[in-house]
């Protein structure tokens, strides 16, 4: 095993981070819809991670663990900016986009679902978790990961439009 | 739905460039890693095992040493706080971490807790800088110490060759359990000394570099730590490489670190940091955010992960399925 603050630990740390980087940045865009701040959650990801790499680089899956980290401190940012949008303050129902405003389109449904619900999403839709494995990820029970997930999708069907949110399976 | 998300997110090459997350990320990580373990003493051993080739005192588990971190573990993680190769030739790039407060803070309190957070980060750079006048002050003449807005300071000899010095300190209690700091073999490699009031070793640590401690007898006042790298590490925090060999002999580094006016100053100033760390505490009252299980608390980037809470992240089984 590679010492934790050894000059080889930092390179596969590196290495680590050098091969994480693509996806952990694409999820976190996913999470927070723009590239600057879906960087810095990266940065604050591995610097959590490199903080404790001595301890990180021995658990059985370092992906799922630096994804915990990720998606937590996407709810940590998001509890220091409280802008939750109601469901009754929803904006109309769009028509459906075509294909070159769909990428808009999902990105402003996104916008409107609440940081957990959004979390859950993501985790659930583009990280493939299951259940059981989005509440581990949060910290939260299966039934609120259920529940998180019902009101996302009926968000996202009200603001998406029928047609695309047709797309959408619970 | 997986479509769907997809088609929320640029195509690759439509995405714009990556901008160097990693080594500011690892800067940081490694300077909070660097205070945790002063902090919480679980650099016990290792602070005791300054010195090439030392073996483990056997003093057994200090405060916040981990299960999962033995004695061998401690003496490896003292070469992450004091290694500088931390940057690996990337430029450094000053890195802001962000308060992330309790969520059950009691209104109005959020500030509060902010400002003591960003205080205690910026606690191990004040106390380099504030100690650049003591460390001046004991200085061979023609040397030169300049502070930086960082961790470490640029210790510059008269032919223009450096050294960058860590000033730190930490709890007696945690750091030396009990025990006058000494080495396991004195030598070349370990010079015990016994100066102004104290004892103290000078070790070899990291590489050609040194690592020195002294505590006040008593073991009562802070042990005041002093590390030297030399050329051969990188740059770090934000200071180039040194470009010298061993500038200090043990002697000089004894006659620093035994200051009466720098002890005077490293008791003020860990006092002061003890109490910031209180008052968080405080603040943030039960862990709100490390579970039963143990899992990584995003929250706790700004505090420290020890002080007997075993909230150590090793424990965290990863429930599984990790992304393809």
């Amino acid at each position: 095993m590679a010492r934790g603050g050894s000059a080889e630990a930092r390179e596969r740390f590196r290495e680590y981070a050098v091969g994480a980087q693509p996806h952990l940045r694409r999820s976190a865009y996913l999470l927070c819809g723009d590239w600057h701040t879906a960087e810095d959650l990266v940065q604050t990801t591995f610097g959590r991670l490199f903080r404790s790499w001595p301890k990180v680089m021995r658990a059985d899956s370092v992906d799922a663990y630096a994804r915990t980290v990720l998606f937590r401190a996407f709810l940590d940012l998001k509890k220091k900016d409280r802008r939750t949008v109601a469901l009754d303050d929803a904006p109309e129902p769009a028509a459906r986009p075509d294909d070159a405003d769909l990428r808009l389109a999902v990105r402003n449904a996104l916008d409107t679902l609440p940081p957990r619900a959004r979390a859950v999403v993501v985790l659930r839709y583009w990280e493939d978790l299951t259940v059981e494995q989005t509440a581990d990820a949060l910290g939260v029970s299966a039934g609120t990961v259920k529940s998180q997930t019902s009101r996302a999708i009926a968000m996202l069907r009200q603001h998406l439009g029928s047609a695309v949110g047709e797309l959408i399976h619970d | 739905m997986r479509k769907l998300l997809s088609d929320a997110i640029p195509a690759p090459e439509d995405e714009p460039h990556q901008r160097d997350v990693i080594s500011a990320a690892m800067a940081w990580g490694e300077r909070r890693r660097r205070l945790d373990w002063v902090l919480t003493g679980a650099a016990t051993l290792a602070v005791v095992a300054v010195g090439a080739g030392v073996a483990v005192l056997g003093t057994g588990s200090g405060p916040g040493t981990s299960a999962a971190s033995g004695g061998a573990d401690s003496q490896k993680t003292l070469g992450g706080m004091l290694d500088s190769k931390v940057v690996n030739g990337q430029p450094f790039q000053s890195f802001s971490p962000t308060c992330m407060p309790p969520p059950n803070l009691p209104g109005g309190q959020t500030k509060k807790y902010c400002d003591l957070w960003q205080e205690q980060v910026d606690w191990s750079t004040e106390f380099a800088k504030g100690s650049v006048p003591y460390i001046q002050a004991k200085l061979p003449q023609g040397f030169t110490v300049k502070a930086a807005n960082s961790y470490v300071v640029q210790l510059t000899a008269p032919d223009g060759k450096t050294n960058l010095l860590f000033p730190s300190a930490g709890s007696a209690a945690n750091l030396l359990g009990g025990h006058t700091p000494s080495c396991a073999h004195p030598g070349d490699d370990c010079t015990q000394t016994s100066a102004g009031g104290g004892h103290g070793v000078i070790g070899q640590y990291p590489s050609e570099g040194q690592s020195a401690e002294w505590v006040a007898d008593g073991l009562k006042d802070p042990v005041i730590l002093l590390g030297v790298n030399v050329v051969g590490t990188s740059d770090v925090g934000g200071l180039p490489a040194p470009t010298g060999g061993r500038l200090l002999s043990a002697d000089d580094i004894t006659r620093i670190v035994s200051n009466p006016d720098y002890v005077k100053y490293a008791k003020e100033s860990w006092k002061h940091e003890e109490e910031i760390r209180k008052q968080l505490l405080q603040l943030q009252g039960p862990s709100p955010t490390d579970g039963p299980t143990g899992q990584p608390s995003a929250t706790g980037s700004g505090m420290p992960s020890g002080g007997g809470t075993g909230s150590s992240p090793v424990n965290w089984p990863p429930a599984s399925g990790s992304h393809s």
